[in-house]
């Protein structure tokens, strides 16, 4: 009986111990993440503003203007490319009236699709466009290859977040749509759509964010293709690996590039953000 | 009798599903073709030297970025969700949606201009590279870890909190006793697909270590940085090798995320 007391007390000064120790871990995890995030800002924001008033007065070190067109450019190529397919693909995902046997395989393949490597894209892309150096890329080619390669690798990514938002709108909408005589396709473009929509407009801008911010792709197919226009992302990678670090001069424009990068991305996600909170009102 | 309109949506639906649904099976296609195309027109002979240390460093990094990823994100998701009043899980949630939106290259500079020059005098000796590419890679990955522990918690049902609660049990004691190991599975889960995440990783990586050259430090990249750099600095990449590389690259995320079997790599905010 006294043993039992015993080990009794010591169970519960252990539970106690974990209960603390975990609840410290958790505590330092949430800070530190904030912390982190915080210090980020910080850095970028007083490299970024002190490389815009070194190049305020001085040429600015990269040509904006060019790089922000030819990111639109593979923007302009990819994000259409992209639309339609993974609406259709949701839609069948959402539906099996729509998808048939396909919806299963569809789901299954959401699962690995949007974890693809880019570099693995990329190699693809590369190896498909020019078999390993046997055919020749020309530079307006690569920007199209580019812009494919990229729709390619959002393609699921797409997908799947334009069916995580029809699935929230709750299914009772689609059954009182079917029960009043609505065929399914019918149901789906006038009731389900429309209390979706400002979570696919916020998924599809979430998407251009990801997009205007790959680098793996973007390089080995534009490198190799040997381009004049040269993306945001292209250009920020060809100042951090080839150009002699150090350099006062160099660290600014990288800083101010990276910047203005990490706010344009910051901008899409925010407004998809937006929308996100909108979606609820509207999808109840 | 459905009506024409609904057959041929019913048609492009079923078309771009089939689409969709090809498209990791037809990229990993394009990689085995490449691979065995070079392989055959090297007359079989693949040269893999090299490629040892290479596995070895993506495995250590990984695998270390795996654990301190996940453990940071579901430690942010439960800071998050269970102990934190309203602005304070705002501001936890703002964070890792802010490191879910950087792109890897902007991760890249940071190690390439900041974390590295800071870290020159090499004070770990031949660790120092590995651990700057683990600590980059666990604030990379933390986000997709914290999002999947997020979810799972969403998913708890509330009697199991009431219920604890009315036994007499505190916020941080239902956390540690009832939420934790009902949610260990998915713990896990979110390690894995960290781990995941932080093999495929190129861009930061490959920064990361040209970054690392030039300051004269010597270090095997992961295997994601070497093709990388290869496919993007080198001759036309007829090296088969790297497909071969690239190839693995896939079929281990896609093996990370089956072996579980569950839903990873959704979206961060839906």
């Amino acid at each position: 009986m006294g043993m039992s007391a015993a080990r009794a007390r010591r169970d519960r000064s252990g539970r106690a111990l974990a209960s603390f120790v975990e609840g410290v871990a958790i505590w330092l995890s949430g800070t530190l993440i904030v912390a982190l995030a915080a210090a980020f800002i910080a850095i970028l924001a007083i490299d970024g503003w002190q490389g815009l008033k070194a190049t305020s007065s001085s040429p600015i070190g990269f040509d904006l203007t060019t790089s922000l067109v030819a990111s639109g450019y593979i923007l302009g190529i990819a994000v259409p490319l992209v639309i339609v397919p993974s609406f259709l693909a949701a839609a069948a995902g959402y539906d099996v009236s729509l998808g048939g046997p396909l919806t299963r395989w569809l789901v299954t393949s959401l699962r690995v699709g949007p974890m693809t490597p880019a570099i693995a894209v990329g190699a693809a892309a590369l190896w498909f466009s020019v078999r390993g150096g046997q055919v020749p890329m020309y530079s307006s080619q690569g920007i199209i290859i580019a812009g494919i390669a990229l729709a390619v690798l959002n393609l699921p990514v797409l997908t799947r977040r334009i069916l995580a938002g029809v699935r929230e709108v709750p299914d009772r909408w689609r059954i009182a749509a079917l029960a009043a005589g609505a065929a399914p396709h019918t149901a789906f473009l006038n009731v389900i759509m429309p209390r979706a929509l400002p979570t696919i407009l916020g998924a599809l801008l979430a998407t251009a964010g990801r997009m205007f911010g790959e680098t793996a792709i973007i390089v080995v197919v534009l490198n190799y293709a040997g381009t004049p226009l040269t993306p945001v992302t292209l250009d920020l990678w060809r100042r951090l690996t080839q150009q002699p670090g150090g350099a006062a001069t160099a660290v600014a424009p990288l800083a101010t590039e990276t910047l203005l990068l990490v706010t344009v991305i910051v901008a899409f996600r925010f407004a998809a953000r937006l929308l996100q909170g909108r979606r609820r009102s509207e999808a109840a | 009798m459905p009506s024409v309109s609904e057959r041929l949506f019913a048609a492009c639906c079923k078309l771009c599903a089939a689409i969709v649904a090809v498209t990791p099976i037809a990229i990993l296609a394009l990689l085995v073709w490449a691979a065995l195309t070079l392989t055959f027109e090297a007359n079989g002979r693949v040269e893999f030297s090299g490629w040892l240390a290479v596995v070895a460093s993506t495995i250590v990094v990984s695998l270390i970025a795996a654990i301190l990823g996940g453990a940071l994100g579901a430690g942010a998701a439960f800071a998050a969700e269970e102990l934190s009043s309203t602005p304070v899980r705002r501001t936890i949630e703002g964070a890792i949606g802010f490191f879910g939106a950087i792109p890897s290259v902007a991760f890249g500079w940071f190690a390439a201009t900041v974390i590295v020059p800071a870290t020159a005098t090499n004070p770990l000796g031949f660790v120092t590279p590995y651990a700057v590419a683990a600590a980059v890679l666990t604030v990379m990955t933390a986000p997709t870890a914290c999002a999947l522990v997020m979810r799972g918690l969403r998913r708890v049902p509330t009697s199991v909190r009431f219920a604890a609660a009315a036994a007499g049990a505190t916020r941080l004691q239902t956390t540690a006793f009832v939420v934790v190991p009902a949610l260990r599975r998915r713990i896990a889960i979110a390690g894995l697909a960290a781990f995941a995440r932080s093999i495929g990783e190129a861009t930061a990586m490959q920064v990361l270590f040209a970054a690392l050259a030039r300051e004269g430090v010597r270090a095997t990249p992961t295997a994601a940085a070497t093709v990388f750099a290869r496919l993007a600095l080198g001759p036309p990449a007829a090296d088969p090798s790297y497909y071969i590389a690239a190839l693995v690259l896939l079929c281990v995320a896609a093996v990370c995320v089956l072996a579980v079997g569950r839903e990873v790599g959704g979206p961060q905010w839906a």
